[in-house]
């Protein structure tokens, strides 16, 4: 069984990913991920997907968007 | 040929090529406190971004290099069996997450550089291969 990263989470971060549940009907992975001990990674990492996902000044959103789900499809990794 | 960006990949001592966030993330990785030692943390990057480049990859604890070796390599065929495997090692939850993180950014990093290098050394061929074509031209011109 894999790292169960849900339950490790505190209340407040629990209820805020029962709100993406609620919106797109799962918790994307690179959430789960950034929120998981937060100061150990999860901080740094969240830094990271904001530059590379918001902050490029060549390519949208939605190019960015579409670069990140093709590499996760070539991967064989959910996105 | 065009020097690697980094000149030892691997090492997060010389990685300043990557961009400053993802150098944050890798020092906060390898030595923020946690539950896997700092040596061992250090020794599973340099292996992933060893192995990512087809290097000679130093040693790990054994009852980690099978999960951390599939992760460096073909991370999409990790099993639940294999983390498993881990915790009947005696591994807990937060070094496996620990020893995940570690060898993920070692491999990451290390072909992001070496992504780089390549595109640079193309780069440098099509500017020398402009240059000689311009010196034909050149040469075409003073011959008319």
């Amino acid at each position: 069984m894999r790292i169960q990263i849900e339950r490790r989470l505190s209340p407040v971060q629990r209820a805020l990913l029962a709100v993406w549940k609620l919106l797109i009907g799962r918790v994307p992975g690179p959430m789960l991920v950034v929120s998981y001990r937060k100061r150990y990674f999860g901080n740094y990492w969240a830094s990271c997907m904001q530059e590379g996902m918001r902050a490029a000044r060549y390519w949208n959103r939605g190019e960015i968007e579409l670069f990140a789900a093709f590499t996760s499809k070539v991967n064989s990794c959910t996105y | 040929m065009t020097e690697p960006r980094s000149g030892r990949p691997g090492h997060p001592d010389d990685d300043g090529a990557l961009p400053q966030h993802v150098q944050d993330a890798i020092r906060a990785a390898l030595t923020r406190p946690a539950t896997l030692d700092e040596d061992t943390r250090a020794q599973l990057y340099a292996r992933a971004a060893a192995l990512s480049l087809g290097d000679p990859a130093s040693d790990i604890p054994d009852d980690l290099t099978v999960y951390a070796d599939k992760v460096a390599l073909w991370a999409y065929k990790t099993l639940d069996r294999e983390i498993d495997a881990l915790r009947d090692a005696g591994r807990t939850d937060d070094e496996i997450f620990e020893l995940t993180i570690c060898v993920a950014l070692g491999a990451g990093s290390a072909r992001f550089l070496a992504g780089l290098t390549a595109l640079d050394e193309a780069l440098a061929e099509r500017d020398t291969e402009r240059d000689g074509l311009t010196d034909t031209e050149t040469a075409d011109a003073h011959t008319d």
